[in-house]
């Protein structure tokens, strides 16, 4: 029987060698190749986690509301590396010289397994001299080598760390956008400062109106009123953006709360009612839906050169709101509360608003008195400030939301101008002009009294003129307007000698 | 039992067979030199190596440190035919190849006649090589690469095996002139010989001032050389070491785009395609020696020193600097990877 198995050992070809070989390489080729799934995994997980993270922060900071629908794309690098190492399944010859160098086999099975390609290559069934030596010396030492299941070295376990910490992070940046986003992150100051500076062309519009304010031969608007001006446009430009998004929401019954809430200042419960609005959005009838939806857009629509953050999300809740899931409508319903609250946060107060648009006017009133008290040097004929007011009998302006909106000027024909003019039949002007007062049978309003402002002495050295009082604070037009007294003479009145006046004889005696 | 038996049926037992013996060979060679000379490991094993790839040595180290005895030991103990020629600066090319002579016949008549030189043995010691002229170490170019001398308009074979081993004194400059690079290139190793230790040097001592020692025994003929340098081109090579050895070389060409960085900032020629021939056949002997039957990368890097070291030219920045080409060949090692 011995005999029998040595005479079938010596029978052996090169051929049962190298199959010999091929089954030591079977186990080293899967080893390697999961080795190699394993490292590309990890690489991959790292890069899905990055991407993942990436998404969610942004979806976090970006009002992105259907962020929902590009998870998958964190996936990616994931599949991609994994078929990576699939496609790069090790052959014999590389499972060879890895096992030659981690198993210290100087280099017996890369050349048993190059010498085994030759002999098939060349059709030679037993190759060359030491060939079927060195494959049998190869196969015997790999067998007696005992080796590792898995071999990872440094630099894979910390990729390996790497990969999970990565992956809690990406777990734990899941939440992230259902947490409310920081208070104004940077990209919203420099969209509130690009906001703010394109107003110098709204300037440009108010300067018109500054110069309605102005007399004959008015002044220069000097550089605080243009500041107060460009803030009071912009003021003004926001509380309407907000208005506008209050009259959108009003539009259904639901939505009326977080409305009046907009309207009356109440930011922080417009923010709570629209959150709310958001949640009970599933119980909103789908016509309520798009009305709301319509009327967001119609918001965004006249909001965005004004308000672009509070635009941009009207126009996401109306997008949401008209063809998204649920949750994508609360979403971004949240996100318009959370802009609510922001824009409300930058905008002034009403009152702050009355007070501005007061102390503009009230500038550009001084500014005009300043012009029309004494332009050639003698006493004018037309209004001047006095030192104090007087119980006058002429109708005021009770418009005084008038002025707060703005309307800067004179009020309508008829009625009583601003503080210290005198007011033709031209609403625009708040001064008549020589010609118009010229005009026999009109009616000229001329102030009686005047309240504090910039006095302008007369020519002659009388004291008939007083200045303001610093002690007193500064008042906005409505309260001149309502504190100023305004007799009516007729205008042939003014055509009789100056001292047969009586009221310019009272004032320049 | 012949090392060229026909292998049907038991080629795989008598490939071992010969590997074997080649092993078994060299090893007694080893033991034999051993015998007279004390240490020099290396250098003894170095010779072995090019002894059997069919390469010629450079030997360099002081006097009296054993490279003549070792030479004459390695021919007792093969039964080679032995010659030395004593290089001087006026040694005559004839004085090394052979010279005709006109000699009396005898039939009276007169003919010129070859008179073969001492190159003409199968071992040449040449020692002190650099003492004689370019001309003279010249004369040694065609027999070290064609084993073959031409005299006038004849060629004359030189007995086979042939081995050249030079010696050189590194430290009498004077008189003396440097070997030219295709000189260097034809040696297939330069094995430095140094200083014995203190434990070797009284072995060295007591073996030569105590009473003789019995003669060697011959391990080998030059028949059975020749055999085993044939045995020893046919170990198997993988590709990518071979690409190992020819990227090292290619690594100390400084105009080339492998080239170190060490190769650039100290090397002006790189070495030659005879470095990777040496390195290739030295390894597969290494390789055999150390009991494979295939050529590892370690095998490459044992070798690549001695193959190298005399076949790179360095520039005037590395020679003012100090730096050797001991330094470079390992720079070279660390930079070049195994895998490429």
């Amino acid at each position: 029987m011995a005999a029998h198995f040595d005479r079938a050992e010596r029978l052996t070809t090169f051929r049962d060698d190298v199959g010999d070989l091929a089954r030591v390489l079977g186990p080293l080729r899967w080893r390697l190749g999961l080795e190699r799934i394993l490292v590309f995994g990890v690489r991959g997980l790292i890069a899905s986690a990055l991407v993942l993270i990436g998404l969610l922060v942004a979806a976090w900071l970006l009002p992105i509301a259907n962020w929902t629908e590009f998870v998958w794309v964190g996936v990616v690098p994931l599949l991609a590396a994994l078929s990576t190492a699939l496609l790069r399944w090790p052959s014999n010859r590389q499972a060879a010289l890895a096992a030659d160098r981690r198993l210290a086999l100087d280099e017996r099975l890369g050349t048993a397994v190059e010498l085994a390609r030759r002999a098939r290559d060349a059709y030679d069934d037993d190759g060359h001299r030491f060939d079927r030596l060195q494959v049998r010396d190869a196969v015997a030492r790999a067998r007696t080598v005992p080796s590792a299941w898995l071999t990872l070295d440094r630099q894979v376990r910390r990729e390996a760390l790497l990969a999970t910490a990565l992956c809690v992070l990406a777990a734990v940046s899941l939440v992230l956008p259902g947490l409310p986003r920081p208070g104004l992150p940077v990209a919203d100051q420099i969209a509130v400062i690009g906001d703010v500076q394109p107003s110098a062309a709204p300037l440009d519009r108010v300067e018109p109106a500054m110069a309605d304010l102005t007399l004959v031969d008015a002044q220069p608007i000097q550089p605080a009123d243009a500041d107060l001006a460009a803030r009071v446009q912009q003021q003004q430009s926001e509380r309407d953006a907000l208005d506008g998004l209050a009259q959108a929401v009003g539009r259904i019954s639901t939505g009326q709360a977080a409305a009046d809430a907009i309207q009356r200042g109440d930011f922080a419960a417009a923010r709570d009612l629209l959150a709310s609005l958001g949640e009970e959005a599933d119980q909103l009838s789908d016509a309520a839906k798009q009305q709301l939806s319509r009327a967001l857009q119609q918001a965004a629509s006249a909001t965005a050169a004004t308000d672009r953050q509070l635009a941009d999300r009207e126009r996401q809740a109306a997008q949401a709101l008209s063809r998204a899931t649920y949750a994508d409508q609360r979403q971004a319903l949240r996100n318009l509360a959370d802009q609510v609250a922001r824009s409300g946060a930058r905008t002034a107060s009403a009152d702050q608003l009355a007070r501005d648009v007061g102390r503009l006017q009230q500038q550009a009133a001084t500014s005009a008195v300043a012009n029309g008290a004494n332009p050639t040097g003698n006493a004018p004929s037309r209004a001047a400030p006095t030192g104090a007011a007087s119980k006058g009998t002429g109708p005021t302006d009770p418009a005084a939301t008038g002025a707060a909106r703005g309307q800067a000027g004179a009020g309508s024909t008829g009625q009583p101008g601003g503080a210290g003019v005198g007011t033709g039949t031209d609403p625009n002007v708040l001064g008549d002009q020589p010609s118009r007062l010229d005009t026999t049978g009109q009616r000229v309003e001329v102030p009686t009294k005047l309240s504090t402002g910039p006095g302008v002495r007369p020519p002659d050295g009388t004291e008939d003129q007083t200045g303001t009082d610093p002690n007193l604070p500064a008042r906005n037009v409505s309260e001149l307007v309502q504190s100023q007294q305004t007799g009516q003479v007729a205008p042939e009145q003014n055509l009789v000698p100056g001292e047969q006046r009586p009221v310019v004889r009272g004032y320049f005696r | 039992m012949s090392l060229r038996t026909p292998l049907h049926g038991t080629d795989d037992a008598a490939a071992a067979a010969a590997i074997g013996q080649l092993r078994g060979t060299v090893e007694a060679l080893e033991r034999e030199i051993a015998r007279v000379i004390v240490g020099q490991e290396i250098v003894v094993r170095g010779v072995t190596i090019a002894l059997l790839a069919g390469g010629h040595v450079l030997l360099e180290g002081l006097p009296g440190l054993g490279k003549t005895l070792l030479v004459r030991t390695i021919a007792h103990a093969l039964q080679l035919q032995y010659s030395r020629v004593q290089f001087t600066p006026d040694l005559m090319p004839a004085d090394i190849l052979g010279t005709n002579v006109l000699l009396d016949s005898a039939h009276g008549g007169r003919a010129f006649q070859f008179q073969p030189g001492p190159i003409f043995a199968n071992l040449v010691l040449a020692d002190e090589i650099n003492r004689a002229t370019p001309k003279t170490q010249s004369a040694l170019l065609e027999a070290m690469q064609e084993q073959a001398v031409t005299v006038g308009t004849v060629g004359h074979p030189l007995p086979r095996p042939f081995f050249v081993l030079a010696t050189q004194n590194p430290i009498e400059l004077e008189g003396t002139y440097p070997l030219p690079e295709a000189e260097l290139d034809r040696f297939f190793f330069k094995l430095q010989v140094g200083f014995p230790s203190r434990a070797e040097l009284s072995a060295i001592i007591d073996r030569t001032t105590g009473p003789r020692v019995e003669p060697m025994a011959p391990v080998a003929d030059a028949a059975r050389v020749l055999e085993l340098q044939e045995l020893a081109r046919e170990i198997p090579l993988a590709s990518h070491v071979s690409d190992y050895a020819v990227r090292l070389v290619l690594a100390s060409h400084p105009e080339l785009p492998e080239a170190s960085e060490t190769a650039k900032r100290n090397v002006r020629f790189g070495a030659s395609p005879r470095a990777a021939q040496a390195m290739i056949m030295g390894s597969k002997i290494h390789a055999v020696l150390a009991g494979r039957v295939n050529v590892s990368f370690d095998d490459v890097r044992r070798v690549a020193l001695p193959a190298l070291r005399h076949r790179l030219i360095l520039n005037y920045e590395a020679e003012a600097k100090g730096v050797t080409a001991d330094r470079i060949v390992a720079e070279l090692l660390a930079a070049v990877p195994e895998e490429g």
